[in-house]
């Protein structure tokens, strides 16, 4: 990497119908190579799914792709927008980019209906009101009318992840990435939720 | 009243002067919290920076303002500081030349030294998931501060505050030793008046066990609020005891409780 932020690279030819792009992407900690010069190409509107045994790198994949994880070789270009050390660009990037945990990490001193009103208050500016609109909208598509005003604490593990994927949803990101997305669901939810992602107009 | 070792009397005439002695630690106390939070603040970031130079300050502000008895750091303030001529015809003398300023300035120090402490335990004690979580949806790092990490922090340093707090207003009756007649100096002066060793001391005791424990149920109440997402997980089936539940009740409601786990 100090090579490259010495002299800023030429800007990687990316078509524009490609939402992410990652060129031999690495990323070692300590001696472990957790990801060994990944190539990948997803277009706009194309789901994925990227399949391994635990510990392969799934995870890691998906933190080096909106920046939660630094990686240290290769290229990452989010719908356009090169992952570089400079912090501004890694916020360019969430922006556009939703994520959902393997371990749902809701917010715990926060119900339902304001962890999913964070995020677009603080970042867009909404105004209660409209939050909470925007925020009742996601979670009553995935099923949780009846549950917005409980804490996490009280909500069993498939609805704390419905209330992650909502509360990804509520900032409209154009890229969705998703940890392990249906692991706390039941069979017929995570039908349900299939069947509904493809109707999505979604990356990953 | 003999066996008694309160002489009522005494004890009912100098109230009015023990309670300006309350009021007295009151402020004391007040101003102490209000200036040594602010500067945990500071310090605890300082404290917690990836900078070597700054960490390392901090960490040598904590150690010695922990380590240092506030008795002996009256005594320096007070007295010591007159020595210094270049300090008694500064601007800061304003300060430092008041009993009152000393006393502020030796207690917020000693404050903020275990502030910055229990803010630096509660801080790392937030989730690294949750402050990820936090990143991922683009919320910037100032608003992760205010709105994600203080609110989770506030609620697993609350008891150590409350700890803090409490002996530490005890501790401010040492602000006598630089003429300030707090409650413990009140209670003092009368029993050099009146040479009763227990009625003006077990008066003031009370007074400051009163104000100690208004404080605990404050923080009481606080931590309860703070709580609340908590609340009819943990304290479900409230035992109400003109409301006693029957056996039938009490079955069904462990029935609910199961069927929730499950
Ligand atoms: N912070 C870290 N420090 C050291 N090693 C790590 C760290 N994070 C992950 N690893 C290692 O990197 C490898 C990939 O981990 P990752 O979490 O990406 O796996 P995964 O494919 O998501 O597995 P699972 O299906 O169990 O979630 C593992 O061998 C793991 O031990
Ligand atoms: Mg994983």
């Amino acid at each position: 990497m100090s090579a490259l932020t010495s002299m800023p690279p030429a800007p990687l030819a990316v078509p524009a119908d490609v939402a992410i792009a990652l060129t031999g992407v690495e990323k070692r900690y300590g001696t472990h190579r957790a990801l060994a010069g990944i190539d990948l190409a997803v277009g706009r509107g194309e789901r994925i799914v990227i399949c391994g045994p635990s510990g392969s790198g799934k995870s890691t994949l998906i933190r080096c792709i909106n920046g939660l994880e630094r990686h240290d070789g290769g290229r990452i270009v989010v719908n356009g927008i090169e992952l570089t050390s400079e912090d501004g660009t890694v916020q360019d990037v969430r922006q556009e980019v939703g994520m959902v945990f393997q371990h749902f990490n809701l917010f715990p001193h926060l119900n339902a209906l304001e962890n999913c009103m964070l995020a677009p208050r603080l970042n867009r500016g909404l105004s209660r009101a409209q939050a909470e609109t925007l925020a009742m909208k996601h979670l009553e598509r995935v099923h949780l009318a009846d549950h917005v005003r409980k804490y996490p604490g009280r909500l069993s593990g498939g609805q704390q992840q419905r209330v992650a994927i909502a509360r990804a949803l509520c900032m409209e990101p154009r890229i969705l990435l998703f940890d392990e997305p249906t692991s706390a669901l039941d069979p017929e939810w995570s039908t349900r939720c299939s069947a509904s992602w493809r109707n999505w107009r979604r990356a990953v | 009243m003999t066996g008694l070792p309160i002489d009522l009397t005494l004890a009912r005439d100098s109230l009015p002067a023990l309670l300006v002695g309350l009021r007295t630690t009151v402020f004391v106390v007040a101003l102490s919290l209000l200036f040594g939070l602010a500067l945990a603040f500071p310090i605890c970031f300082a404290r917690m920076s990836k900078l070597r130079f700054p960490a390392l300050m901090a960490e040598t502000f904590v150690v010695f303002f922990r380590g240092a008895p506030v008795l002996i750091l009256l005594y320096l303030v007070y007295y010591g500081f007159g020595q210094i001529d270049a300090l008694r015809n500064g601007p800061l003398w304003i300060l430092f030349g008041s009993a009152w300023g000393c006393a502020i300035v030796a207690l917020s120090l000693n404050h903020a030294a275990y502030m910055t402490e229990i803010l630096r335990g509660s801080l790392l004690a937030v989730p690294r998931g949750i402050v990820e979580a936090s990143e991922a949806l683009g919320v910037s790092q100032r608003n992760i501060f205010l709105h994600v990490k203080m609110p989770l922090a506030i609620r697993y340093g609350l008891k150590a505050y409350q700890n803090e707090v409490v002996s530490f207003i005890k501790g401010t009756a040492v602000v006598s030793v630089v003429t300030i007649t707090d409650l413990a100096a009140v209670a003092n002066g009368i029993f050099e008046e009146t040479y009763d060793p227990f009625t003006p001391i077990l008066c003031a005791a009370a007074l400051y066990w009163a104000f100690v424990n208004l404080v605990r149920i404050g923080f009481d109440l606080w931590g309860r609020w703070l709580d609340r997402h908590k609340m009819d997980r943990e304290r479900a089936p409230v035992p109400v005891l003109q409301n006693v539940p029957t056996r039938g009740r009490l079955l069904r409601q462990i029935g609910r409780v199961r069927g929730r786990v499950l």
